[in-house]
């Protein structure tokens, strides 16, 4: 056999499903068992099409069919003779194929992206490692809001519940990725979605610190920018798990709902002082965080002035929210 | 927490069909009891009742807030004629929708004995609750005069309040002169005697039948506690505005320029007194006078095992009404004293920063804009704070706002205090005096 050659089948994404070695040419392609490549496509002739080798390379003979074949957007139909030239794919039926020989060009051998040489020893700990952070920082969330002598029944609630969530989370992208990807991949999904818990925990406590030190309560807006933009970034990651080459649709329709949800909060808040984060910093951490030195309070009341032409140019707005109080609170 | 004293105008508006189904009920009661006391001979004080009615009851108006084009009413109170032009005194709640309305509302009276028509509104003095109008298709029989200021009331003396309540009839309600309202900023009498929605703007006459005061709110969940306008106030709006032109335009430039004498008024005679002593062993916190504010405090229980703390709030009860949505002119402030010393630092630090981020500012609304804050670390005589400073303006009242100052000290790991000041309806350059002023009552009680 000089023209070594194999018929790939492909799925819809454009991926290998099968590939059937040419053993000899001619070959026939179709359902019937006298074929040489049977195909299980119900939208087949029993022999639908035959390939052979000619002077010019491989040729495409369309035999007698109802649904003939398309190659790219020509249409085939049977009696059709065409040259198969490089890896363009061609339809028969409803099936996509296309033909691989020794002329084309093979494509280079791709090295693993984790090599088992190159996996930590400890890798293995990194979700129960994960898992017990976060559980800690539930637990010390817990502690500070409640009196002193409080049972640890109490915490159990506030620490298991969240982990109970995540892990119900973790399971249910595992059963999606079961169903495209026939695999049960609990444990990526359990660390992702760990990994972005924790982290986006860290971020509302070191924020608010961060903005009481320097007293620079604007660092704030950071916090409803980063909030929405974490947990995209989580379902991200792991629909790149369920679905790897769709990563950049995944990643342009969640920017898209990004972009959706931060235009409709500007609109709601349009009225207000800043777009972004509370109206004042709550923070009051231990004194010892403080890095600034206190201002004297004539230079807050001369920060103030400014705010008069500001709020003389709201109130020229119509606004048709009813009155909601009567008093301060 | 809200004070204890809340008062209520008299406005027989929605709420009158809810009030209605209580009378009713009422009467029903009062039906089955059998009239044990009906042959019981009648008492004097019924007999001088009847005279002050009697008397009085030509000049008793019912006046009507109706929509333009058609009759059905939108609120009712009660007036009374002082001139023989056909001068008629209200309180400003009465005909607060055809003043800021006036292209939809319009107003009509009715006489005790069933008669109507047109009124035009001449002015108002929203700081007194006041309204001249006057009669425009007919000559009224005689007019009310009102009791000399130089003859005031003893307590105990008996006076009668008239008026229309709940659009039911015409009434006339026994009660005692108390005095002034302690610890308000605005004079207002105290009168033991009940007077109900629909009354506002009723006279309360001497036994002489002579005007003492304008019916104008009671209060809530009490007996027997309602508040009259002196009517010293209503007669000087007589006297400045007999022969103004009628309103055709909402008031409400005429309202900015009250409100704006007002509050500067307020300001001053606010930031004329010292603050008081809180009593804490390690902060000073400002605490006003109990000159025309009320306060009230609490604290937790001794065997508390988290966060201890005091509270105090001092405000002003009576506020200026500006429509059924928005009340303003006065003040009110707190703080709390905060011990952590069972909490250790990071709980204290947590449940204090709770209490700060509890505060609420208010968004913005038909009435005023949103706050707008700036926020700083400030020292007071080494006192390091955070104090955080916002305003919002009110869109029909240019140039007046509502002032929001919260303090909390940050000097300590285990012990705070955090304050509020708010002054509702107040120039800018009076937040700008008041946030300092506040600012200022704010120290350690011994330098450190």
């Amino acid at each position: 056999m000089d023209h070594a050659a194999v018929i790939e089948i492909l799925d819809r994404d454009g991926q290998v499903r099968a590939v059937h070695k040419v053993l000899a040419w001619p070959l026939r392609i179709g359902r019937s068992p006298v074929c040489d490549v049977v195909l299980n496509d119900p939208h087949l002739a029993g022999e639908h099409a035959e390939l052979s080798w000619g002077e010019a390379g491989a040729e495409l003979l369309m035999l007698d069919s109802l649904n003939g074949g398309w190659q790219g957007q020509r249409r085939l139909r049977a009696g059709d003779r065409l040259p198969l030239a490089g890896l363009a794919p061609l339809q028969l039926g409803a099936t996509r194929l296309r033909l691989r020989s020794s002329r084309d060009v093979l494509a280079p051998e791709r090295p693993l992206a984790r090599p088992a040489s190159a996996r930590s020893r400890w890798r293995h700990l990194w979700v129960p490692g994960l898992a017990l952070s976060w559980a800690l920082l539930l637990w010390y969330d817990q502690w500070a809001g409640m009196d002193p002598g409080a049972p640890w029944v109490d915490y159990a609630s506030a620490v298991l519940g969240p982990l109970g969530v995540v892990t119900a989370w973790a399971a249910l992208w595992a059963l999606i990725t079961q169903l495209f990807q026939h695999w049960f991949a609990f444990a990526p999904h359990f660390k992702r979605v760990l990994a972005g818990a924790l982290g986006l925990h860290l971020l509302g406590i070191l924020l608010p610190a961060l903005a009481y030190a320097f007293s620079a309560p604007r660092l704030m807006a950071l916090d409803s920018l980063l909030f929405p933009l974490g947990l995209a970034g989580v379902l991200w990651w792991q629909a790149s798990v369920v679905w790897p080459r769709a990563r950049r649709w995944v990643a342009l329709g969640l920017g898209a709902a990004l972009a959706l949800g931060f235009t409709l909060m500007v609109g709601k808040r349009i009225e207000q002082q800043y777009w972004l984060g509370p109206p004042y910093l709550a923070a009051l951490p231990p004194p010892a965080l403080r890095l600034v030195e206190p201002k004297t309070p004539e230079a807050l009341i001369d920060e103030l002035r400014p705010l008069q032409a500001q709020l003389a140019r709201q109130a020229s707005k119509d606004n048709d929210l009813p009155s909601a109080d009567q008093g301060n609170e | 927490m809200r004070p204890l004293l809340m008062q209520i105008r008299l406005l027989a508006g929605l709420i009158a069909a809810l009030a209605w189904a209580q009378n009713a009920q009422a009467q029903a009661a009062a039906a089955a009891r059998p009239a044990a006391s009906a042959a019981a001979p009648a008492a004097e004080v019924s007999a001088t009742a009847r005279r002050v009615y009697e008397r009085a009851r030509a000049q008793l108006l019912q006046i009507r807030t109706l929509l333009k084009n058609q009759d059905s009413q939108a609120s009712v109170g009660s007036g009374f004629v002082v001139s023989e032009e056909g001068h008629v005194i209200t309180n400003y709640h009465v005909v607060s929708q055809f003043a800021l309305e006036p292209e939809r509302y319009r107003l009509r009276y009715g006489s005790t004995d069933g008669e109507g028509g047109n009124l035009e509104l001449l002015d108002i003095d929203v700081r007194r609750d006041l309204a001249l109008l006057r009669v425009v298709d007919r000559k009224p029989q005689g007019f009310m005069k009102f009791r000399a200021v130089g003859a005031p009331l003893s307590k105990g003396d008996r006076i009668y309040s008239m008026g229309n309540p709940h659009d039911v009839a015409f009434a006339v309600v026994e009660g005692n002169y108390n005095g002034l309202v302690e610890r308000s900023f605005d004079p207002l009498i105290y009168y033991a005697g009940s007077i109900n929605s629909g009354m506002s703007g009723g006279p309360v006459v001497d036994e002489e039948g002579r005007v003492v005061g304008i019916n104008v709110s009671a209060m809530f969940f009490a007996q027997q506690m309602s508040f009259l306008v002196p009517g010293e106030y209503a007669l000087s709006l007589l006297e400045r505005s007999r022969a103004a032109k009628p309103i055709s335009s909402p008031v409400w430039p005429r309202l900015r320029e009250q409100l704006m004498a007002y509050q500067d008024e307020l300001v001053q005679g606010f930031m004329a007194q010292p603050w008081r002593d809180a009593g804490h062993q390690r902060y000073q916190l400002p605490v006003p006078q109990e000159k025309f504010m009320r306060c009230w405090g609490r604290g937790t229980s001794a065997d508390t095992k988290g966060l201890e703390f005091q509270r105090s709030q001092c405000r002003q009860d009576h506020a200026i009404f500006i429509n059924g949505g928005m009340q303003t002119g006065y003040l009110d402030m707190s703080h709390e004293a905060y011990d952590g010393a069972k909490l250790g630092a990071l709980r204290f630090s947590r449940q204090y920063s709770n209490s700060f981020r509890n505060e609420r500012l208010g968004r913005d609304d038909r009435d005023r804009t949103a706050p707008f804050c700036k926020e700083e670390f400030v020292q007071r005589d080494g006192l390091p704070l955070r104090a955080v400073v916002c305003l919002r303006a009110y869109r029909k009242l240019a140039g007046l706002h509502d002032l929001s100052v919260i303090v909390t000290t940050v000097d300590a790991s285990i012990e705070g205090a955090l304050g509020r000041f708010d002054a509702k309806g107040i120039s800018f350059d009076n937040a700008l005096k008041l946030s300092a002023h506040y600012l200022k009552g704010f120290a350690w009680t011994t330098p450190r």
